[in-house]
């Protein structure tokens, strides 16, 4: 007996169109991976060694005016 | 520019670091400067373009009345560079600094733009928290002692002490645990993303290829999951196991296994989905749970020896030169010159000059000693006066001192490591605990249905998670570790909290911990404010303890000078200044002053007790028995009886040696756990003998011997709050079990019939880990409020701070 899927969310699972979840899911892997990747080198770069000094230098201007040439 | 001066009643204030300005000749319409220093300082930077630096803080410089002139050239020295510098070639070198003088944002800006002062310099960079300055330079073109003098003179002297020839390894072990973070997050994610299909509704009828696939994908992603983020769980418990000491990680292990297996069954028997999110979120939680529980202070170290107390070169002289040696070069029969204020860095004896030796972080001793030509000199005393020559008799390793310190270390090895016992005892029961339920439900439903049996005996063993368990602690405990930091008061790690759940006995020290460390100083009569600056002037001029305080008293006013010195020993000194006679001489009643012949006051010298060192006592008497070792004579000792409620617990003039012996004898003969609080080199051996050692710190700046926790003086009236809280946060803990207990018989009850599916179990193991973490979190911060006073505005760096300017 053929047996029909009850959900309607479901209904679609059997389409051959589906598959392209399995692209879907393999890209967001290799992003996912990606950032990974980011947050690795991230860590090992030393961007937490230091969370509270960069907060401050953020707010400095740079230096305008010219040294006076003694 | 008119924001640089507030004139506060009709005191101007220093427009480079706020100090009060006493000399008028530095006053002017515009600008007031407190001394030369500086004055000089305000105008190399407005010269140089570094205006900016008053414009981010109201008077942000570093007083350069007090500064030490320090030679800098041993530190061109290749053998002391090669260990000092982080990195070096032909054209770049790299220094590290660590700078305790940085305390705002414009201390940042400063420092991060030293290169308008100085050309060789190609970038700084500083870490606040650290209190370190990361300086690149042209090394052929710079040399480092000259980047070293430039600091100190805009008033961020580097402190170079010996341990920083010994280059530690920047701890990797911290970033290990960010991978695992990194990784196992990844995971979770993933894994939940690939649940949620099951979870709502799919399964092998409606869409068999799918199903699969998510729960072949589930699996692979809970190899790495079980290997790698899971695997200190797994070794611990493994070595407890095979140690026979049953710990947490035993039953944590187990359920991970559990999991694990049960999931791979039933994954390639195409029977289930697997349990696999569960494991993900378990080992997700108990990660960050380790996470939290450690929480470094960068400027504070729990771990210093003597190395970190001494400086890194002494000056010797040869053949009348002098030159500055690194302490490492400096041998038996060495003479050195040691001026005010220096370590006295091996044990000689005494050739020329006035030697008054402050031995009070060494020994105890709150009173400087006076020595004799031809008298033994320890190591570890400070000058204060005048320069002295001495000749070295031991070289600085051999020195009384630095055995005495080997000794200690020797002797007591770390035997505390950061396990919880609390954790541990839970651990053993629950094993047992989820053994038998699992063989019992076994060996229940055998007879009856074999697959249920197999389903409900993993069931147990999966359920039964010890995890509220194992993430109370971390999170409780690490947050009330946390909210005591805010208040200055800094734990080593969360084992040192269950230990002093179980402090009996409390054991403190006099000079430092219990009294500030200076005498206190009190005038009785009545000097205008000019007499006042005579007076100092006179009394600058002498090296006799006492002068020394009524100087420092008076540190404001201006010198001026003196003829006519005359200092006659024990009885006191005179001097003409500005033509008047003063004198300063002793009485029974403390340090007389005269003018001109007319007595106008004296000075009354008395140790100042810490604010609220009364009530504290009083209190602590209630809960703990208390004890007093004092390295002091016994000068004061009947403040201290009505204290302590008795002569029998205060012990005076205590060797280092004495107070270990001490301890020791508490711990064997009355079976007390006891805590140690002290704050000098003197209580080291103690501090480690204690089942807690704490140590009052003065200045963040100040050298802390090895202990478990560092508190500020300031706060030494919360002691009391401190200790409550602590001992009450142990009942949050229990109540949190209570919560383990109940997640525990409800999971357990489905699993014991053998219907536990993977979404119950999906849903009672993440609630049962978050409720326990934000209880343990709100609840710790609850008991806080009502324990602990308001931390104070400032952030936690600074709460250390006393401005070198405010006296």
């Amino acid at each position: 007996m053929h047996i029909q899927p009850t959900s309607f969310y479901l209904s679609g699972l059997n389409n051959h169109l589906m598959k392209i979840i399995l692209l879907l899911i393999a890209v967001s892997l290799l992003v996912a991976l990606g950032f990974l990747a980011a947050f690795f080198w991230a860590v090992n770069d030393g961007q937490y060694d230091d969370d509270y000094t960069p907060s401050v230098r953020i707010l400095f201007d740079d230096i305008k005016e010219e040294k006076k040439t003694n | 520019m008119s924001n640089n001066i507030a004139i506060k009643n009709t005191t101007a204030i220093c427009s480079h670091c706020g100090d009060t300005c006493m000399d008028e000749s530095l006053i002017s319409n515009e600008t007031a400067f407190c001394c030369h220093g500086c004055k000089t300082v305000y105008h190399l930077f407005q010269d140089n373009g570094l205006r900016q630096y008053y414009d981010l803080e109201k008077n942000p410089g570093n007083s350069l009345k007090q500064i030490q002139q320090e030679k800098y050239a041993y530190l061109d020295d290749p053998q002391v560079l090669e260990q000092l510098l982080d990195f070096s070639n032909e054209t770049i070198a790299r220094i590290s600094f660590y700078i305790p003088e940085i305390h705002c944002a414009s201390c940042i800006w400063l420092l991060e733009n030293l290169h308008q002062l100085e050309s060789g310099i190609q970038q700084s960079t500083v870490n606040f928290l650290k209190k370190e300055v990361y300086i690149t330079y042209h090394p052929e073109v710079l040399k480092l002692s000259k980047i070293a003098s430039l600091l100190q003179s805009i008033g961020y002297a580097a402190k170079i002490n010996l341990s920083d020839l010994e280059r530690k390894e920047r701890p990797a072990a911290s970033k290990a645990l960010y991978y695992k973070l990194g990784v196992t997050g990844f995971l979770f994610g993933n894994i939940m993303f690939m649940s949620f299909p099951e979870y709502l509704g799919i399964d092998r009828v409606t869409g068999n290829f799918y199903f699969q696939l998510f729960a072949y994908f589930n699996l692979i992603l809970g190899v790495p999951l079980l290997l790698y983020s899971g695997w200190g769980y797994l070794r611990s418990a493994f070595i407890g196991i095979k140690q026979r000491q049953l710990n947490i990680d035993v039953p944590i292990a187990i359920g991970m296994l559990s999991l694990f297996g049960r999931s791979a069954f039933e994954v390639l028997t195409h029977t289930g989905a697997g349990y696999i999110d569960s494991l993900a979120g378990l080992t997700f939680f108990l990660l960050l749970g380790k996470w939290f529980q450690q929480k470094t202070y960068h400027t504070i170290s729990f771990e210093r020896d003597y190395q970190s107390y001494f400086p890194i070169a002494a000056n010797r002289v040869e053949q009348g030169q002098e030159t500055s040696i690194s302490l490492k070069q400096l041998s038996k029969g060495d003479e050195l010159v040691i001026r005010h204020q220096e370590l006295i860095p091996a044990d000689g004896i005494l050739l020329d000059g006035e030697a008054c030796i402050d031995y009070s972080f060494v020994t105890g001793e709150s009173m400087p000693q006076k020595a004799e030509k031809g008298a033994l000199i320890y190591a570890g005393g400070r000058q204060t006066g005048g320069a002295i020559n001495i000749r070295l008799t031991k070289s600085v390793v051999q020195s009384y001192l630095v055995q005495l310190w080997d000794e200690y270390i020797f002797e007591h090895k770390k035997k505390h490591e950061n396990s919880s016992q609390l954790a541990t005892k839970v651990g053993k029961y629950f094993t047992a605990f989820i053994l038998i339920t699992a063989f019992a439900t076994l060996f229940y439903w055998l007879p009856k249905n074999t697959t249920t049996a197999i389903n409900a005996f993993s069931a147990v063993l999966i359920i039964a998670c010890p995890c509220a368990v194992a993430l109370s602690i971390p999170f409780t405990f690490g947050n009330v570790l946390r909210i005591l930091g805010q208040q200055a008061f800094y734990l080593k790690n969360t084992g040192v909290i269950e230990r002093i759940q179980q402090v009996t006995h409390l054991v403190f020290d006099k000079t430092g911990t219990l009294t500030e460390r200076a005498e206190d100083i009190l005038f009785h009569g009545s000097l205008t404010n000019h007499e006042r600056g005579l007076v100092k002037s006179l009394a600058n001029e002498s090296t006799h303890p006492r002068s020394n305080q009524i100087n420092t008293f008076l540190a404001h006013f201006p010198i001026k000078k003196v003829t006519g010195f005359e200092e006659q020993k024990g009885f006191g000194t005179t001097g003409r200044v500005e033509g008047h006679l003063i004198s300063i001489f002793k009485t029974a009643e403390g340090t007389a002053v005269a003018i001109d012949g007319v007595t106008k006051g004296f000075f009354e010298h008395k140790p100042i007790l810490r604010k609220g060192l009364k009530t504290i006592l009083l209190q602590l008497k209630k809960d703990y028995q208390l004890s007093l070792l004092s390295g002091d004579h016994d000068r004061h000792q009947s403040a201290f009886i009505d204290l302590f409620g008795g002569e029998k617990q205060l012990y005076f003039d205590c060797s280092p040696k004495d107070k270990l012996a001490f301890i020791k004898n508490l711990q064997e003969e009355e079976n007390a756990v006891v805590m140690m609080i002290g704050d000098g080199l003197n209580d080291a051996g103690a501090l480690k003998q204690a089942d807690v050692g704490l140590v009052v710190s003065e200045h963040n700046n100040n050298f802390t011997p090895a202990c478990d926790g560092i508190f500020s003086a300031t706060f030494f009236d919360q002691l009391t709050a401190y200790l409550s809280y602590i001992k009450k946060s142990r009942w949050l803990i229990y109540s949190a079990y209570v919560f383990a207990l109940i997640y525990n018989v409800v999971g357990l009850s489905y699993a014991v019939q053998g219907t536990l599916s993977p979404v119950i179990a999906a849903i009672l193991m993440p609630l049962s880990s978050i409720s326990i973490i934000v209880f343990g979190m709100l609840s710790s911060w609850y008991l806080g409020r009502q324990i602990l006073q308001d931390p104070k505005p400032e952030s936690e760096q600074s709460v250390f701070e006393v401005y070198p300017s405010q006296a």
